[in-house]
């Protein structure tokens, strides 16, 4: 059983306007309901949201662990101090930089609950192992929250998750430099067979609210939330889709709320150009297609793009009226 | 001293493959020139089959180079592998899809068909004197003992190497290990790394995999490819180069990255 704890609201800037107590816990329910397992909370949030979400765990981020007094009802709290505090169920993260640091961890055994966070280099050396010894010394409660400044932090916590390690935290798009959540649950159900029953449709409703909460960029080839992973062109593709999705698609677009597209172009096959005829009612045959496909190749050369819909049923057209 | 890894680029192949991208001759022309510049080991021109523009840009890419290997890209049919030969490249690369789903459901053969026509395959592209490599499509999904008994057989015909592609990017970095391993304990032949992005672990499978031992890793620049990409060139190299010596020369590589960002003007890189 994996556990992710999220700690996108810990990246927002709060001095942003448009961060309202209601907007954060609409984002700490929807994260919750695809696969969080705890939200982070940082105290400047939970002032504007008043109480924790329904159906939310939460986790509160704190300076010092006497704060914790102040806010009581959270799963956890969350500190960068190093000290041992029995009164409530204090999580004190540790910040390592080198994979070399992993052995002084020693020294913080006697902490009941640790979160590392860190660790990019990992990647870099015999991780399996390290990881071990990681565990070996805090046990399979530890945290591990890998950053992402050599670009593996999402390989670094499925790996973990993969090894034994039962918690990992995580951020949507990996925001402030961390494993990015949506991928890190992707990998989870696909390679690891967990987080199956979670609602993953509502990953573009997330993506949506906390782009009016901060300044969200999202690349169109974003895995997992990009605007143009499922659209296809290559003829290869095209034709492998049409005859069962499952050849080029490693999971269902629908499963992320998304859907396929099959689009036109330099490297569209015969088969994608039957496809897209047949649905304008218009059957071909394989020369018909193939005519139609070197019109279709020529313009998106000419044009240096796609074509477009339109200018495909121009050129269906102009192949349909020369047979008649 | 780090041991030598290979960068084997796809951008003007696997890249230009994205829905919408389209590169101009002069366009392929101009980027293979400084890829060959900065040190890339083999640039993937494109596909000869895709017709009459691709073939002639391919050429010029032969007839302008200096240091880098050219590679063209053919699906399993003589008729692509015609269409390569016309271009003179150093290299044809033949994909051959291995998973059963591939094999059974998209090309509706066997595989003993499969078998047969690969070796058809290399045999004409090898016995007309060019180097032949093969890409194991989907090899991620597909059975380890079936590729390993593909490539006893393939190391009869002088195939340089075998790239381990990913295809529907599935795999994560413990798995891309444990596969390499296994391959390189179990045949003679080198092997390449291609993978895809779409659990977002593209630059640590590829790293994995030249940990594990591959040569030869394919990136693109920016990551562009199908889907959610390839492994992108500048974090695969800046984070590699750690551990790997590419070959790279740094200030080359930064006039490649502007030039192509100045060439993509579409939605990805908006």
């Amino acid at each position: 059983m994996i556990r992710l704890l999220d700690r996108t609201l810990s990246t927002l800037d709060y001095g942003n306007e448009a961060i309202t107590g209601n907007a954060l816990s609409e984002l700490a329910s929807l994260l919750s309901k695809a696969g969080a397992d705890w939200i982070e909370i940082p105290l400047e949030a939970y002032c504007l949201m008043g109480a924790i979400p329904e159906g939310v765990k939460a986790v509160l981020r704190i300076r010092h662990s006497r704060e914790a007094e102040d806010y009581p009802g959270f799963d956890y709290y969350i500190s960068k101090s190093k000290e041992a505090y029995e009164a409530k169920p204090l999580i004190n993260e540790i910040q390592v930089n080198d994979v070399k640091e992993i052995e002084l961890l020693k020294r913080y055994q006697n902490l009941k609950h640790v979160c590392i966070t860190g660790l990019d280099d990992l990647i870099l050396s015999s991780y399996s192992n390290e990881m071990k010894r990681i565990l070996s010394i805090f046990g399979k409660n530890v945290w591990f929250c890998p950053e992402d400044h050599y670009h593996c932090a999402t390989a670094l916590a499925v790996e973990w998750l993969a090894r034994g390690g039962r918690n990992a935290g995580v951020s949507f798009m990996g925001r402030g430099g961390y494993a990015a959540f949506e991928e890190v649950i992707l990998a989870a159900r696909i390679a690891l067979r967990q987080k199956v029953s979670v609602d993953l449709t509502l990953l573009p409703r997330i993506q949506e609210l906390l782009s009016r909460l901060s300044s969200v960029r999202v690349a169109p080839n974003k895995a997992v939330l990009g605007s143009r992973i499922f659209t296809v062109e290559s003829g290869v593709h095209a034709d492998g889709l049409i005859k069962n999705p499952t050849i080029y698609e490693p999971y269902p677009p629908q499963s992320v709320g998304k859907e396929r597209r099959i689009v036109l172009g330099k490297h569209s096959g015969r088969v994608a150009i039957k496809v897209k005829a047949r649905e304008r009612g218009i059957e071909l045959d394989d020369q018909m297609a193939m005519m139609l496909l070197e019109k279709v190749r020529a313009m998106s050369i000419e044009k240096k793009r796609g074509v477009t819909e339109d200018e495909f049923g121009s050129l269906l057209m102009e192949v349909a009226l020369n047979e008649v | 001293m780090k041991s030598k890894r290979y960068i084997v680029d796809t951008t003007l192949r696997d890249g230009e493959q994205s829905a919408g991208i389209v590169f101009t001759i002069e366009e392929k022309v101009r980027l293979a020139k400084l890829m060959d510049q900065c040190g890339i080991y083999q640039i993937e021109a494109g596909i000869p089959a895709v017709g009459r523009v691709e073939k002639e840009a391919i050429s010029r890419i032969m007839a302008s180079k200096k240091r880098a290997r050219i590679s063209a890209w053919n699906r399993l049919s003589t008729e692509d592998i015609r269409h390569s030969m016309e271009c003179s490249p150093d290299i044809i690369h033949i994909g051959v899809p291995v998973s059963y789903v591939q094999i059974y459901t998209k090309l509706k053969k066997n595989k003993r068909w499969l078998e047969n026509e690969l070796l058809r395959c290399v045999d004409m592209a090898s016995s007309a004197g060019f180097d032949v490599t093969v890409g194991f499509e989907d090899a991620s999904r597909a059975d380890i003992s079936f590729m390993t008994n593909l490539i006893k057989r393939l190391e009869a015909y002088r195939v340089l190497y075998i790239r381990f592609a990913d295809t529907v990017g599935v795999l994560t970095p413990g798995r891309t290990a444990d596969s390499v391993k296994n391959i390189l304990e179990y045949t003679d032949m080198d092997m390449e790394i291609h993978v895809h992005n779409d659990l977002g672990m593209a630059v640590a499978n590829s790293l994995e995999a030249a940990k594990s031992g591959a040569f030869y890793v394919d990136c693109t620049l920016n990551g562009i490819g199908e889907r959610a990409g390839n492994c992108d060139f500048q974090k695969f190299v800046a984070v590699g180069e750690r551990l790997f010596d590419f070959g790279i020369d740094k200030a080359a590589s930064m006039e490649l990255l502007r030039e192509f960002s100045s060439i993509l003007k579409m939605e990805m890189m908006e």
